[in-house]
């Protein structure tokens, strides 16, 4: 490697470069929080000046999360932390390894607290007061050296957040990539195909619970999972905060709305019976002929301002529809459950509404593995912060016994305040 | 005895006097001052727990959900933390550069609605309970951090004077102080990210979707661990270090306040094409 390769390489698993992207990162997040990610372009341009719309637009400041730029930036994150890491490895390794060492000279340099010697107990009393259990002792022809360690799992520390982090990035990046999400909807006693698996949901029930106060205390819906054949796959509540999880696949109780199950005749014969939910139409492609329901209103008022619903009690349910035909609206009306609608030769009746409940359907990779990161990651900021590798080392010399402080961390000496401020100092 | 609101408001004014007297402590230089206002935090402290443990009571959960239940609690983390640093390091000068940021916190619940509502299904979580406490004490924490931070800063500019010397720790302990907070801040902000993201991904379906208030805490976050590197870094250490500390403290409130009411969060422009949505 000549020179020049050597440097970039060094910058590149240094700190320095780390910190820069990590520096960068925030800027880039906070940029993302303050613009409104994901709107339509159209948004961008109403609510900014031109010059900051065509910026954001064209920095994809709009979807930042999602933009090129970000990904590198991961991306350049997690080889630096690739390169650091390895090569700190080894260096770790050494530095628990040299721990166990008896002591340089460079060590026995400078004391920090110096007392005459009255007897061995009085050496082990140094050790044990600061919670050094395992004492080593060297001795030469003229003195004895005394040396223990602690924490030197501490080391790993630093080491385990980064690699925990690193993981934690590759987890998240690929349930990214290969994030899966649909949705299934339906009133009690509803069956539904899920659009993209082989399963088949049943909403058995769904209920919503009031308080007292009339607030929502949950909604609950009772599913069952089958598979294509029909057969029961798992069944459970499902509610907000407790989804249904089978293969990977995650359920969530997500929304609610109303439907009305619509009767068409033609002629007086009937020709169709179905739920439409609010928003969608029933569809009838031989007759030209669509339904659609613009709104329902389970406690319908007619105010100056318009049309809208005290509560969402069933206490004056009103529809309001469109009828197209030939993909012209050709009637529209607010009608009463159960009130005959008249069109040509078709007649529509509508049921009571119902509550139908919205399951939304995501399958999500590596949750498990970014859960186990994140214990690594926890695991290592408790080595750093709390275990931190300490020495000990006490060399007594005729009748005089020097205690030498810490020396695992560079020069740190982390006894030495400790020693500085006791007067009393009982060894 | 006294109900909720008595005791916030005695507590408030124990604290807004705690802190008149550690300033005139400081600047008149009366050193029995600093006694009265520890004597003062602690009464506050006490007064504070009370209104808090009856907010309990009557909520039957704990206060944890809304701005004002927040805002009360994380005042009390600085209070709590703010004791335990005295105790153990036993400069009261740290209540100088303490209190004033408990009176934020506690200023800012006081102008909040303290009405009681029913928790939205969505807040039924035992995570987000683990979530919200742990939220509290590392918050406390980085208080106490920044407040020892802005002393470091002071300290550094105003070397020779004898009263700094006896009444503020040496810079080495200062530096020492504000790293051992921001470790047990820095420990509790993960467990609060990883809480939160377990929650979000029971609740939502996603553990982590970048918005606002997600990004603010992966913001804050960040900075903490550009202090401890930057802590690391001969050239960078102590005062460079101590202002990443404090600007640590001011991302934390924004991601508290101003995310809230700046900043538009998913909760509130969920992707719901149907008419009504749980969240
Ligand atoms: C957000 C991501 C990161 C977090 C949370 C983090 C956290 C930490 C922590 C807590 C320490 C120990 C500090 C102490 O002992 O007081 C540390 C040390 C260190 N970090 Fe990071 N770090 C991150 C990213 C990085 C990156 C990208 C690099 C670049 C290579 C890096 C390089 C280092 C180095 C070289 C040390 C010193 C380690 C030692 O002496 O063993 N860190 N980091």
């Amino acid at each position: 490697m000549n020179i020049s390769k050597k440097k970039i390489f060094k910058f590149l698993k240094s700190m320095k470069f780390g910190l820069i992207l990590l520096g960068i990162l925030c800027l880039v997040a906070i940029i993302g929080s303050v613009v409104p990610q994901g709107r339509q372009e159209a948004f961008y341009l109403n609510t900014y000046s031109p010059l900051l719309a065509q910026l954001i637009i064209s920095f994809k400041f709009n979807d930042i999360y999602h933009s090129s730029g970000f990904i590198l930036l991961f991306i350049a994150l997690s080889f630096n932390l690739i390169l650091c890491s390895t090569v700190k490895l080894k260096n770790i390794i050494q530095k628990i390894k040299k721990f166990q060492l008896p002591p340089n000279q460079q060590q026995l340099k400078n004391p920090i607290y110096t007392t005459k010697y009255s007897s061995d107990a009085k050496i082990q009393h140094i050790f044990t007061n600061k919670g050094f259990n395992n004492i080593n002792r060297i001795s030469n022809s003229s003195e004895e050296i005394y040396f223990s360690n602690k924490n030197r799992i501490g080391y790993l520390g630093s080491w385990l957040i980064h690699i925990g982090i690193l993981a934690i990035i590759i987890c998240y990046s690929y349930g990214q990539y290969t994030f899966w999400s649909g949705s299934v909807y339906g009133v009690s006693g509803s069956s539904q195909k899920i659009e993209g698996t082989n399963y088949i949901m049943n909403i058995n029930d769904f209920n919503i619970i009031y308080r007292d106060d009339g607030s929502v205390q949950q909604y609950i819906t009772k599913a069952t999972l089958k598979d294509k054949n029909g057969n029961e796959l798992l069944s459970d509540e499902i509610y907000v905060n407790k989804p249904m999880r089978y293969e990977g696949y995650t359920l969530y109780q997500h929304s609610t709305g109303w439907a009305a199950k619509i009767n068409i005749f033609k002629d007086d014969k009937s020709i169709g019976n179905e739920f439409i939910y609010d928003g969608t139409a029933y569809t009838n492609n031989e007759e030209f002929i669509i339904m659609q329901i613009n709104h329902i209103y389970p406690d319908f008022v007619a105010t100056k301002s318009g049309f809208g619903s005290k509560s969402n009690e069933l206490n004056n349910p009103k529809i309001l529809y469109s009828i197209f035909y030939g993909g012209q609206v050709v009637d529209m009306n607010i009608v009463s459950p159960n009130e005959d609608i008249h069109w040509q030769n078709f007649r529509f009746k509508f049921n009571t509404p119902e509550q139908y409940t919205y399951l939304s359907i995501n399958k999500m990779n590596g949750k498990i593995g970014a859960i186990i990161s994140s214990v690594i990651l926890m695991t290592g900021l408790f080595l750093t912060f709390y275990l931190k590798p300490k020495q000990l080392i006490v060399k007594r010399k005729n009748d005089n016994i020097y205690v030498y402080g810490d020396y695992s961390f560079s020069s740190k000496n982390i006894f030495k305040s400790s020693y500085g401020s006791s007067n009393n100092l009982s060894i | 005895m006294f109900e909720e609101n008595q005791s916030f408001m005695i507590a408030l004014s124990l604290y807004t006097l705690a802190t008149i007297s550690y300033f005139i402590f400081f600047v008149l230089r009366k050193e029995k001052l600093s006694n009265y206002g520890s004597i003062l935090v602690k009464l506050g402290f006490v007064f504070h727990t009370i209104s808090i443990a009856n907010r309990t009571i009557t909520a039957a959960r704990l206060p944890l959900s809304n701005q004002y239940e927040f805002a009360t609690s994380f005042a009390w983390g600085i209070s709590l933390f703010y004791l335990f640093f005295e105790r153990k390091y036993k400069y009261k000068l740290i209540g100088t550069f303490a209190t004033p940021l408990i009176l934020i916190l506690i200023y800012y619940a006081a102008v909040q609605t303290k009405s009681i509502n029913p928790l939205m299904p969505a807040l039924q979580s035992n995570w987000l309970v683990v979530h919200v406490i742990t939220a509290i004490f590392g918050y406390g924490a980085f208080a106490i951090a920044c407040a020892i931070s802005i002393m470091y800063i002071f300290k550094d500019n105003f070397k020779n004077d004898s009263f700094t010397k006896k009444h503020m720790p040496t810079i080495e302990l200062l530096d020492t102080m504000s790293y051992r907070a921001i470790a047990i801040g820095f420990i509790t902000l993960t467990l609060v990210i990883v809480t939160g993201a377990i929650w979000a991904e029971k609740a939502w379906g996603r553990y982590w979707q970048w918005d606002p208030k997600e990004t603010w805490s992966f913001i804050t976050w960040v900075i903490y661990s550009i202090y401890l590197h930057v802590r690391l870094n001969k050239g960078w250490k102590g005062k460079k270090a101590a202002w990443f500390s404090v600007i640590g403290f001011a991302s934390i409130l924004f991601t508290y306040i101003g995310v809230n009411t700046l900043l538009v969060g998913l909760h509130s422009y969920g992707i719901v094409f149907l008419p009504f949505s749980i969240f």
